[in-house]
């Protein structure tokens, strides 16, 4: 097990190295001078000169970049330029809304997508399934920013059933938090629950042809012993790939979705960071949000390894 | 014990409904032993999930399996279910898919034991334990927590084995059960089968494309060719006069050691291919291919001919053929 963790471990610094040089790389190419946004258009030359020799813009790349690195590394980030404050202030009070919205989204999508997508395929061809392929249809088409307009119309504006938008914040209690994320997870989760619900589907039927399925109908299981109990956890492996994707979709899903419900998280402080040219917090929420993706990923292996045995490291 | 009477079995294919195996009839008695043989696309797999009631779903079955005086092609799903596994067992072609790759082999085993009642919880293990020292399979106390990726063919197929007859069925049906497996394993594994048969006074139809691995190992041949059965009989008797041409075929195509590299004897085949299952001609299956074949094959489909006594052959042109 520890050599597999070491692997795992390595490939998931050097994704990280590729990731920040990535995004080190294509803020540069930004247009845009961060000295000049700061101070105006009608700043003078020599005070937006000044800045950026305070920012330390008139180095050289290659010395910022690992500038940069050795500050992540020890844990150092950087200061706002728009904010004035620490990146790691801004981050923190954000990432507390950020990332229950993401759970609470991939939880809710997961939920449904594998209720419909089991029902669907234990129906295949009939009505049942029909309906399921049908509505994952429509989830995939409806872009998130527009179901999450219509979910605010109906619910918040019609029903009154949840604020239309803002977070109450986590002190005001669980429950109202919670009540507060609803509808923004609802909009994030739907494009992915369809997406999961037809994966699952054909996961299962293929799974459900398989030759070891048949041996369990011949040992006398019914459909529904066989479906439970040799066809679900096989079905799981590529299923568990996808989700583990669509946790990255979801976290780029939160700028959109955080804008329309105005919610304070990540995603709004990057949109706004982007549109400001403030690339210390741009660059360093990005890296932030990349090793979230990457431990995601992570965490997803060492799922394969527990529900496989086939690839489950000799050595542990 | 077992009766199939005029069993038709039909495949809904994308060129439209076809017949895969038309008024086969066969009984099986108590304690017998009976093959099945036949090229690939012959029907001999599909008779057999037939019995099982586990055709695949575009495909349904008309006739009768008689089992001990139930029709089991009128039985409900749960009663079939309670059937399965439990009075009649099945071994598959492939033991390398036929597995759960994610269970032990000893939960595999255990399964239908515990589904079909057989043992008590606390006796499961031991039971399981005697099962895999009863096929073989050395070191059960460390091979009852492996997985089936850890196990070479031949001991997935003793598994396999294990498993179909934890439940001691009456009747064990193994469809092609060493196809897959080198050659010195298959007299293992076909050894193995007919000691257990034998041990526990259990029925079985083997089901095989090589008739040298039926005529070994069975009482009763059926020999079937385009979904019907050309030729059936005890084995001695018809293994010595082989009456059907199809079957005449299919044992002269066996090689024999006697046979010299560069001498002027070469393994006789069979003309032709078997025909696709929507375009079985009418009359006789095999007139495609027949050398004997005259007007009368095309019209008409042959009535059983009595060789002698339990052997019997559907062929019109049997007088030309001795």
């Amino acid at each position: 097990m520890s050599i597999f963790l070491l692997k795992r471990f390595f490939t998931f610094i050097v994704t990280l190295l590729g990731a920040s040089l990535l995004t080190f790389l294509s803020l540069e190419i930004l247009p845009g001078d961060p000295a000049r946004v700061i101070l105006g258009i009608d700043a003078p030359q020599s005070a937006v000169d000044a800045l950026r020799l305070q920012l330390g813009l008139d180095r050289p790349m290659v010395d910022r970049y690992f500038d940069w690195l050795a500050h992540l590394l020890t844990g150092r980030f950087g200061v706002s330029y728009t904010y004035n404050v620490p990146v790691m202030d801004l981050i923190k009070h954000r990432i507390g809304i950020t990332f229950p919205l993401a759970i609470l989204s991939m939880l809710l999508s997961v939920l449904v997508a594998l209720i419909l997508g089991i029902y669907a395929a234990s129906r295949h061809n009939k009505i049942g399934d029909v309906s399921v392929m049908g509505l994952s249809q429509l989830g995939i088409s409806i872009p998130n920013f527009w179901l999450a307009l219509l979910l605010i119309l109906f619910f918040a504006v019609n029903l009154g059933w949840f604020s239309s938008g803002g977070f109450v914040g986590w002190d005001k209690g669980f429950i109202k938090s919670i009540q507060s994320l609803i509808l923004p997870a609802i909009s994030l989760a739907t494009v992915q629950g369809a997406i999961l619900a037809r994966f699952t589907r054909s996961a299962v039927l293929e799974t459900m042809r398989e030759d070891y399925v048949r041996t369990a109908r011949a040992k006398g299981l019914t459909r529904r012993g066989t479906l439970w109990k040799h066809v679900l956890r096989n079905a799981m492996i590529p299923v568990i790939t996808i989700m583990g994707l669509q946790f990255a979709n979801l976290l780029a899903g939160t700028i959109i979705v955080e804008e329309v419900f105005a919610i304070p998280g990540l995603g709004r402080l990057i949109l706004q960071a982007i549109s400001n040219r403030d690339i210390t917090v741009v660059r360093d929420v990005v890296i932030l949000l990349a090793a979230l993706v990457v431990f995601i990923n992570f965490v997803v292996d060492v799922l394969y390894a527990v529900i496989d045995p086939r690839l489950k490291p000799q050595d542990v | 014990m077992l009766d199939i009477k005029n069993l038709n079995i039909n495949l809904n294919t994308v060129y439209g409904d076809a017949t895969a195996v038309r008024n086969l009839s066969f009984k099986l008695e108590k304690g017998k032993t009976l093959g099945i043989v036949g090229e690939s696309g012959c029907g001999k797999s599909l008779t057999a999930l037939a019995v099982m009631g586990l055709l695949p779903e575009n495909s349904w079955s008309t006739g009768e399996i008689i089992f001990n005086n139930k029709n089991l092609l009128s039985l409900n799903e749960d009663k079939l279910c309670k059937i399965r596994g439990n009075s009649i067992g099945m071994i598959f072609q492939e033991p390398m898919t036929s597995l759960n790759p994610l269970h032990t082999i000893g939960k595999q085993i255990a399964e239908p034991m515990i589904l079909h009642g057989k043992v008590t919880r606390s006796m499961i293990k031991k039971e399981v334990l005697n099962l895999l020292d009863m096929v073989g399979i050395p070191d059960p106390l460390k091979r009852i927590s492996s997985f089936p990726h850890e196990l070479s063919g031949g001991q997935r197929q003793r598994v396999m084995i294990a498993m179909a007859l934890s439940c001691k069925p009456e009747i064990l049906i193994a469809d092609e059960p060493t196809t897959a497996l080198d050659v010195t394993i298959q007299k293992q594994i076909l050894d193995l089968i007919k000691d257990l048969i034998d041990e526990f006074g259990m029925s079985m139809i083997l089901i095989s494309h090589d008739l040298g691995v039926i005529a070994n190992n069975v009482q009763e041949i059926i020999v079937m060719y385009g979904g019907v059965c050309v030729e059936k009989g005890y084995t001695k008797k018809l293994i010595n006069n082989i009456s059907h041409p199809y079957s005449q075929g299919l044992f002269s195509a066996i090689p024999t050691l006697e046979m010299q590299e560069d001498s002027e004897q070469r393994l006789k085949t069979i003309p032709g291919s078997v025909p696709e299952i929507t375009e079985i001609p009418k009359g006789c299956t095999f007139q495609g291919r027949c050398e004997y074949v005259s007007d009368i094959c095309v019209k008409n489909s042959p009535n059983s001919v009595k060789i002698s006594e339990d052997h019997e052959a559907y062929c019109f042109n049997l007088d030309k053929l001795n």
